[in-house]
């Protein structure tokens, strides 16, 4: 603490002023305080004092026996003109401050005196030890809001595993935690070994993209991967991604005060990247697992497709106008993936069936369409036993299901039946009824299984998947898929 | 009257305003900024959600978190300043 927030603490403290009231009260008149600081001689007058005191002093030649007092470490000091002066010394950080208290009346009882110090004395301990507490507060709390912010980053950035939500996400948390303009996240293609611009924010051009990053213009990420080390320039800084290697870069522009970028900047930015290595690690690994389970199904439904004749099997296609109408429903990520993974093998169990019921162009007997009833349960235990599509093993089961409750296999109804099995219900209906089967001569033409689908909602089918289906039938791209659908067959 | 002065009106929503005019690079969830200004946290949130609304904070959005944050944008920010210098004027005047 500095001499003048003593000062102004003293002079606004209540149990301060009362003191000196209470002392003046007992000493009959106004009594004189100053602080002085050790080893020089200013005066600093707290409270006002009639004429010039330190003249006065002076004039009584009242000085040499307050520095004699001082010298001999004396607190009282009696000087001939009976001044009395009281000193406490007030230790700050660097120098010591006496507190002078100087009164005129000649019998003071010493205990007054005794009983003013300690006041004043815990009057001064409570000042500094508040004043202590203020600077470690001001002192801690920025860095605990500091703490606070990589914490409530890393939980933002660690709640992703999809890399096109996660590197723009990362991207506007550098801007906000370094309040910069401009950030571009680039990564190495470990294979082509170049570097690939992936977000590009731009707050002040809404319309920016990494398209607009001209390759010359990555000069800085090309020395930051090269060298693995930060790049600090007046108004850009870039720092490197490493993991065992140098797998890209964030690079941020232009701070928004116009202030060049410093040192502790370039340490908070490290900091985010080394975050953002971690997020985008898991997210890339993440990916290549989704990518393997994909491929691992596409294999199982490609063996399907040489088992099985054909037309009991789905095309690509299928599964395109499944996710359309669970996209269209607004299906979060997790549902639209299983959603895609029960698309692709929701008749597995046919496999179980024999050929000459699956190829069969006659009505199937009692027993026969018994047999087929129960593919969605064998469906289901031959995919519940990959641990990927466990959450796809439901809407395999019931896709079959009417929403009426006369389906099966367990005649499930309304929103008993999972909703993506209530997608896939429709989905299946209508590729039966547009591609050729063999139980039936000719397939219908798109007009017509819309107008069969729209009379069958609320009876087997969800009106609710109804709806979504016959919104995405009027555009183009979905009549594309289905076109592509019936000429496979 | 605009966002800014209206918002500027609430104490609770002053409040949160001047935390973050105070620490513009803090990205906070709740819970860090009700323990910061020493509210509840159904109120934080309630009033975080509004100044988002007001275009005076940024919420970015997770799977398990908010993180609210100071906007950047600058017409916004001119506008905070200039209602609060105001304000201090008005209150050395008076």
């Amino acid at each position: 603490m500095d001499k003048n927030k003593l000062i102004l603490r003293l002079l606004n403290e209540p149990y301060f002023l009362k003191e000196k009231e209470l002392f003046d009260q007992l000493m009959g008149e106004n009594s004189v305080w100053w602080l002085e600081e050790e080893g020089s001689g200013k005066k600093i007058f707290l409270f006002k004092t009639s004429g010039n005191l330190c003249g006065y002093l002076r004039q009584k030649n009242c000085l040499p026996w307050l520095r004699k007092g001082k010298r001999e470490k004396r607190r009282f000091n009696q000087c001939p003109h009976n001044f009395k002066i009281f000193s406490l010394p007030i230790r700050l950080n660097d120098s010591v401050l006496y507190l002078y208290i100087c009164h005129f009346r000649k019998d003071t009882p010493l205990l007054a005196i005794e009983c003013l110090n300690n006041s004043l004395r815990l009057i001064v301990d409570k000042i500094k030890k508040e004043e202590e507490l203020k600077e470690i507060y001001e002192t801690v709390r920025p860095r605990a809001i500091a703490l606070s912010t990589v914490h409530t980053v890393h939980r933002l950035i660690a709640s992703t595993l999809n890399l096109d939500e996660l590197l723009p996400r990362i991207a506007r948390l550098c801007l906000q935690v370094l309040r910069a303009k401009k950030c571009i996240i680039s990564l190495v293609d470990p294979l082509k070994k170049i570097i690939i611009p992936k977000t590009f924010i731009d707050l002040e051009d809404k319309n920016a993209t990494v398209k607009k990053i001209a390759f010359h213009k990555l000069r800085y990420e090309r020395w930051v991967i090269r060298s693995a080390k930060p790049y600090l320039q007046k108004n850009l800084l870039c720092v490197p991604l490493i993991d065992q290697d140098v797998m890209g870069t964030i690079r941020i522009e232009n701070r928004q005060t116009g202030e060049p970028f410093n040192s502790a900047e370039k340490e908070i930015l490290t900091v985010l990247g080394e975050q953002a290595v971690v997020a985008i690690k898991n997210a890339q690994l993440y990916e290549e697992r989704g990518r393997i389970i994909w491929g691992s199904i596409r294999s199982l439904a490609a063996l399907l497709e040489i088992r099985l004749p054909s037309t009991y099997t789905h095309p690509i296609g299928f599964v395109e106008i499944v996710l359309e109408i669970g996209k269209e429903l607004k299906l979060p990520e997790e549902e639209m993936e299983a959603l895609k993974y029960a698309a692709l093998l929701l008749d597995a169990g046919k496999i179980s069936i024999p050929d000459e019921i699956l190829m069969k162009p006659a009505k199937l007997t009692g027993k026969e369409y018994s047999m087929v009833k129960e593919h969605p349960i064998k469906s289901a235990e031959i995919v519940g036993t990959i641990e990927a599509m466990k959450p796809a093993v439901p809407l395999i089961m019931h896709h079959h299901e009417r929403y009426d409750g006369k389906g099966y296999p367990m005649g499930l109804r309304r929103e008993e039946i999972p909703l993506g099995a209530r997608i896939i219900a429709l989905a299946d209906a209508f590729e039966a009824m547009v591609c050729k089967r063999p139980y039936r001569g000719k397939s219908m033409s798109i007009e017509e299984a819309v107008k069969e689908i729209k009379k069958s909602a609320g009876a087997q089918f969800d009106p609710r998947v109804v709806k979504a289906f016959l919104k995405l039938i009027k555009e183009k791209r979905i009549k594309q898929i289905i076109c592509r659908m019936q000429e496979r067959r | 009257m605009n966002s800014v002065a209206k918002a500027l009106k609430s104490p609770i929503k002053k409040k949160i305003i001047l935390f973050f005019r105070e620490n513009p690079q803090a990205v906070d969830s709740v819970r860090g900024i009700s323990t910061w200004l020493n509210l509840k946290s159904t109120t934080a949130r309630k009033f975080l959600e509004e100044l988002v609304k007001d275009g005076i904070l940024i919420a970015h959005r997770g799977a398990t978190t908010t993180g609210y944050a100071y906007t950047q944008d600058e017409e916004t920010l001119k506008l905070i300043e200039e209602y609060l210098t105001a304000k201090d004027e008005k209150r050395d005047t008076d």
